[in-house]
């Protein structure tokens, strides 16, 4: 392999660790440790082998087809179907841009005690300007790459010692040990976090952007299995650092001064710090991709002219969406809209829309005039089709369960 | 052109516009076909702009988007429209030997250009 291929796929796997966690990963992950312990390990497992798949076959669909995931939407499914899952996604993507947001505001009243509310239109302005004056080069290399922080994570859970065969059996026990309506509710929001739609967009727009052919199918298939594997370990690390931590002390993580003393029994007055970090640029760069995703959506599916690394004066309209999704998306952080509640609602909510998204992408994934002999595989579509029916049906009967069963 | 048939739904409509130099101007909205006596129908052209994809739409997106299209499109009303003889190429996008920028296809991108962005520091690299 040469190496300007060697360091591509170096380069891919760094921004997709970074790109994995989210606010959304962070505080499902953390919930489920505190209030389950290991048992919703599983959970994360199946959510990750999801992405993996979903990740390898956007990043696949770009390097053959050339086309962009929503174009070829468009053109197969026409402009009717077009219009009406715009409409849901764009709700949904910018549920999670408002819960990012909000996720940024977090770490930001961590470290400075102002309080979060009072962020959010610094915070919205700053993820503009990236996105108004950088490139797609720049918040793939440098922001991804400060991604790395969430390592802390991994470094938290090894240091609180948590017992092997307790953790093993959390991969292997697919029962709620209590409260099960709960229990269900917290699976379906780490599914509904883990598998997120703006990520596979995000993904294959980039890799649009990068001009990918086919001799990147290889590459792809080693970014997405080894970078999506890399940023699971960090959910699972964030999950046992709340099991070892919270649940042993039998604390809830409701709050969110409460979700910040993750990794101070193992690191210190540091692991503080480190927990702010991560949470602020975890949401930071997931911010800059679900903005982005709002943008390119609409853009591939109109025809307009688009792009990350165009200047804003010649994709004015795709800048503009940007523009404005971000400006409606700080609203809810700037009421005082508590971060934490809105990004469960949110992740439970995705859960819900999951077989909308990727159905019709599955359908794309199977066109052999799009794909010729790189269609999918039996395995792509089924582990695809029954997590996203699972995590939809799970979402449908546990959410009442949980608004109205207290 | 490597083909030379092509299936109205699976390769034209909705499929992207492109223009000559590949600026992304709209999509293959719908298309005008001539009918001729004695002869076979004939395609004469490719329609795109807000106008013309409402036309398709459902409710309630058909009726406000088209509303919408009607009162605020660059042709009042009118899709642009191109003729099919200025088709270069079908394939991932439909190519047009036309100049983006010279149409109405992008009369809100360049309004949007002028009047706002252009405003905006950092707008241009």
């Amino acid at each position: 392999m040469k190496p300007r291929r060697l360091f591509e796929i170096t380069l891919g796997i760094i921004t997709s660790v970074g790109g994995y966690l989210d606010v959304g990963a962070i505080a499902t992950a953390a919930e489920a440790g505190a209030s389950f312990r290991f048992a919703l390990l599983w959970v994360i497992a199946l959510g990750t082998i999801c992405v993996i798949f979903l990740v390898e076959m956007s990043g696949r669909f770009a390097a053959v087809s050339k086309h962009t995931i929503r174009a070829a939407m468009r053109e197969r499914l026409g402009a009717n179907f077009f219009v009406w899952t715009y409409v849901v996604e764009s709700i949904v993507h910018i549920l999670a841009l408002a819960s990012q947001i909000g996720g940024i505001c977090l770490a930001l009243q961590l470290v400075t005690g102002i309080p979060f509310h009072r962020w959010a239109v610094p915070v919205a302005l700053v993820v503009w300007l990236v996105l108004w004056w950088g490139t797609f080069k720049l918040i793939e290399r440098w922001i991804a790459l400060l991604g790395l922080i969430t390592i802390s994570f991994a470094v938290g859970a090894v240091r609180s010692h948590p017992p092997l065969g307790a953790v093993a059996r959390g991969f292997i026990q697919w029962a709620p040990p209590h409260d099960p309506a709960s229990y269900w509710f917290t699976a379906v929001s780490i599914l509904g976090a883990l598998v997120s739609p703006y990520l596979f967009y995000f993904y294959s727009s980039g890799a649009i952007e990068d001009r990918w052919d086919e001799t990147h199918i290889t590459s792809n298939r080693l970014i997405a299995t080894v970078g999506m594997g890399f940023g699971s370990i960090m959910a699972m690390s964030i999950l046992i650092c709340a099991a070892m931590v919270f649940h042993a002390h039998g604390v809830g993580v409701a709050e969110y001064e409460q979700i910040a003393l993750l990794l101070t029994p193992t690191l210190g007055r540091w692991g503080f710090y480190l927990f702010a970090a991560s949470l602020g640029i975890a949401c930071f760069g997931a911010c800059l991709e679900s903005a982005l995703t709002v943008a390119y959506e609409l853009a591939q599916g109109l025809g307009w002219n688009w792009g990350e690394s165009v200047a804003p004066a010649k994709a004015s309209r795709f800048a503009s969406t940007y523009t404005i999704a971000i400006a409606v998306a700080a609203i809810p952080a700037a009421l005082g809209v508590d971060p934490l509640a809105l990004t469960i609602f949110t992740m439970a909510l995705t859960a819900v829309v999951l077989p909308a998204v990727l159905i019709p992408f599955l359908t794309l994934m199977n066109d052999e005039e799009l794909l010729g002999t790189h269609v999918n595989g039996r395995w792509s579509n089924g582990v695809v089709l029954a997590v996203s029916v699972l995590a939809s049906v799970l979402a449908l009967v546990t959410i009442p369960l949980e608004l109205f069963g207290g | 052109m490597t083909r030379t048939s092509y299936h109205v739904m699976r390769h034209l409509i909705d499929n992207a516009l492109v223009d000559r130099s590949d600026t992304p101007m709209g999509n293959v909205d719908d298309l005008t076909i001539e009918l001729r006596d004695g002869s076979p129908p004939r395609i004469t052209h490719i329609e795109t702009g807000g106008t013309a994809m409402t036309r398709g739409l459902t409710w309630p997106f058909g009726a406000l988007l088209g509303a919408l299209a009607m009162r605020w499109g660059a042709g009042r009303g009118e899709p642009f429209r191109v003729p099919w003889s200025y088709v270069l190429d079908v394939g991932v996008d439909v190519q047009v030997d036309v100049d983006a920028y010279d149409t109405t296809a992008l009369h809100w991108e360049r309004v949007l250009r002028d009047r706002i962005v252009a405003y905006i520091p950092g707008s241009r690299p």
